[in-house]
């Protein structure tokens, strides 16, 4: 994988300072990915859907790890520490499924199709932004694999759907309802929050690849109204009442 | 509300929004979050009491109410990092001030005996 030099003259210290540890986070969080799709790719096996799609998530977790990889290399670059990731919280993720095709349901809704929709969003939105070369590069590899995953995430989740017992279909429901909660939870209600606090984002920060808090908070809500949300109809679920009752637990 | 007053809404009535549904906002910052304000909320960091996690399972609640007596007790919640883990971690465990100088090498032992 060829990556351009880091091209940073232009930039504070500072500036290089908070870039520089975004990058073990990416890590982080595409490990945390690629964690999912393996116990997926296990769920899909032992609950015997088709083969042809468990080796297709098997591809997407390998997808997954070269992102880790590439994250590390340009954190590596820039002089950023070995990211660290606990898997406690993908095994309680899963933990709360009572059948192995609860566990394909539920990730293949909230974590691929509804979570990496969102993802490659919030990829793109950063990407726009990015002038600095290395982080534009490496931020560009992720986002094709990312736009690529949400779209398997739809089609798996079509595929299943027919397979899935009413009973199973009014449990899809409420994790989506629960998804959409998560999601929102990790992926903006800091955004939010930093705003609220009235904390100021340096504009020089979108050049190196970081996202300013505004435009995560546009690109979330946008690509959950115009995007996940039909999905979830489209699917056969509600979509609208999913989100309205995201914090209310049945 | 059709869907381009709801395309308009800023990011203070998406907050207000968030809220009157029910949630919350963590803190902000390194210490709180572990994470930049922009990057998923908890991103690499194991704390199970952060953003909105107790919420999310029953096992994460478990584990939060554990960290939170863990911490009540004096003791501090450590997350063990096998060495050929490549950086993943086999779960925290709570260390509490009498196993801090014990003689355990690299036993990192919880209230209840055991690493997860």
């Amino acid at each position: 994988m060829a990556l351009p030099d880091p091209v940073l003259a232009a930039y504070t210290p500072a500036q290089i300072d908070f870039a520089r540890a975004a990058w073990p986070l990416r890590a982080a969080e595409e490990l945390r990915s690629a964690l999912v799709y393996r116990t997926l790719a296990r769920a899909c096996a032992d609950a015997r859907w088709e083969s042809a799609w468990t080796a297709a998530i098997d591809s997407v977790a390998i997808d997954e790890m070269s992102h880790v990889r590439l994250c590390r290399v340009v954190g590596a670059r820039l002089g950023a520490a070995v990211p660290i990731y606990d898997r406690e919280p993908v095994r309680a993720r899963v933990a709360g499924f009572s059948d192995q095709r609860d566990v394909v349901a539920g990730l293949m809704l909230v974590e691929v199709a509804a979570g990496e929709t969102i993802s490659a969003s919030l990829f793109r939105a950063g990407h726009r932004a990015t002038v600095e070369p290395l982080a534009q590069a490496a931020l560009r590899i992720i986002l094709a694999d990312e736009e690529r995953h949400a779209n398997f995430g739809w089609q798996a989740l079509s595929a299943l759907w027919p397979t899935l017992t009413e009973q199973q279909r009014c449990g899809l429901q409420e994790e989506a309802a629960r998804g959409l909660a998560g999601l929102e939870q990790t992926m903006v209600a800091p955004a939010l929050r930093w705003m609220e606090d009235g904390l100021t984002f340096d504009p020089a920060l979108a050049e190196l690849g970081v996202l300013p808090p505004e435009a995560r908070v546009e690109a979330f809500y946008t690509t959950v109204e115009e995007q996940v949300l039909p999905g979830l109809t489209a699917l056969g679920l509600d979509g609208r009442a999913a989100w309205s009752r995201r914090y209310r637990r049945a | 509300m059709s869907l381009a007053d709801s395309l308009a809404m800023n990011w203070r009535q998406r907050l207000r929004d968030l809220l009157l549904a029910g949630g919350t906002v963590a803190s902000v910052g390194y210490g709180a979050t572990g994470c930049l304000p922009i990057f998923p909320c908890g991103n690499a960091n194991n704390d199970p009491c952060i953003c909105g996690r107790p919420d999310q399972s029953a096992q994460l609640k478990a584990e939060c109410d554990e960290k939170t007596q863990c911490v009540e007790k004096g003791g501090q919640w450590k997350t063990y990092f096998p060495p050929d883990g490549g950086g993943m971690s086999d779960g925290s465990v709570c260390v509490l001030p009498d196993d801090a100088g014990s003689d355990q090498g690299g036993d990192t032992r919880s209230d209840a005996g055991e690493v997860r």
